[in-house]
């Protein structure tokens, strides 16, 4: 499957009141074509499942929380495994997202690793349950594998080049919406008003 | 030092302490945690301290990040990325290693790359050299990171860290 079956399967099985924390590149583009109101794109490698892990620790039950990155990413920041693991037990439901095409897509389509990493014991080492889908209609099953707190790996080939971008928001402009769908959905008020002495 | 007011020591609005373990502040930060009930989240890496505290406060919460003053340095791309050039807010307690007189050969580098790393991110730093600067500086660093512009530092000094550590007996 490719990217974009993977992740439009997962939406069908997740439906669309998620708060969705992204990468760039492929999975930030499949994040956003989803769910599009939805996603935070964070520009930073590695930081997108703690980040997304904070949140749901944030908005407690009533947050949906995933985060959605690719696999150079997730080895990027592998800690991030250790901080899910170690939240695991407060978290209601979260889902850490990995799009494995075994490679650097964004820098040209280099080997993502030149070894066989072996999932289930590299998620199962920190206690998280992993779910692994091929095919799109897999998905739904490995998600309720991964649940209620743990990885999802969606196996991905993708032949068609990743389109060019054409969002224009910059990195704070996207906080800045997502700060407002939290604001709208889960009522996270921003903290303060200006003041004047 | 006048005896300590633990439960009052870090502002009342902070509401969740995210770290990793330094020897000459987790003491300190495990005795407020004691007395006051808060919230603490323990971390292997400064980068994910920084990072889960960032997802904390767009959550709504009020997360203070504690590590030595060399995690600004290990969680240096982070900040950047996170906190710079997506202007999400942070609010950082760190004990000052390596400034004048440290006898650590290891920590010594620690305090002049601590300041150029606040200068070179534009954060807003303040020293606390008593508990009482320590409770009005973080309160600063609170009104600061409201207005989600900037990231506030606090820096302990290690005479107030020493003097803490004392006062626990």
């Amino acid at each position: 499957m490719n990217s974009d079956e993977a992740v439009g399967a997962l939406r069908d099985a997740l439906g669309r009141d998620v708060a969705v924390v992204a990468g760039v590149g492929r999975s930030g583009w499949a994040a956003g074509r989803y769910w599009p109101e939805r996603t935070l794109h964070l520009d930073a490698l590695g930081d997108v499942l703690p980040v997304a892990s904070g949140l749901a620790l944030g908005l407690g039950p009533a947050g949906r929380v995933i985060s959605v990155e690719g696999d150079g990413s997730l080895l990027f920041g592998l800690a991030g495994l250790a901080t899910l693991a170690g939240l695991r037990e407060r978290l209601h439901g979260f889902t850490a997202v990995v799009l494995d095409n075994e490679r650097y897509e964004s820098g040209g389509n280099q080997p993502s690793r030149h070894f066989p990493l072996d999932w289930p014991a590299l998620v199962g080492a920190f206690g998280l349950p992993l779910g692994q889908a091929h095919r799109p209609t897999e998905v739904a099953a490995a998600l309720v594998a991964a649940a209620p707190v743990g990885v999802l790996r969606l196996v991905v080939r993708d032949e068609a080049a990743l389109p060019a971008p054409t969002g224009t928001d910059n990195g704070r402009e996207a906080v800045y919406a997502f700060r407002r769908m939290l604001e709208l959905r889960y009522g996270v008020r921003p903290s303060v008003p200006a003041r004047k002495f | 030092m006048s005896r300590v007011e633990w439960e009052r020591l870090f502002p009342a609005e902070i509401d969740c302490v995210v770290t990793v373990p330094d020897s000459m502040l987790t003491p300190v930060v495990r005795r407020v945690v004691e007395t006051t009930g808060l919230d603490y989240l323990q971390t292997v890496h400064e980068s994910q301290a920084v990072a889960v505290a960032v997802g904390l406060a767009l959550a709504g919460r009020r997360p203070l990040v504690c590590m030595e003053n060399s995690g600004l340095r290990a969680a240096g791309e982070t900040i950047a990325r996170l906190v710079v050039l997506h202007q999400l807010p942070l609010l950082a307690l760190v004990s000052d290693r390596g400034g004048y007189g440290d006898p650590n050969w290891w920590a010594q580098h620690h305090s002049d790359h601590m300041r150029g790393l606040i200068s070179l991110f534009a954060l807003v730093g303040a020293v606390a050299a008593t508990p009482a600067e320590l409770t009005r500086a973080l309160r600063g660093g609170l009104d600061v990171v409201a207005t989600r512009m900037r990231a506030a530092v606090v820096v302990a000094t290690p005479e107030l860290l020493e003097g803490l550590r004392r006062e626990l007996g």
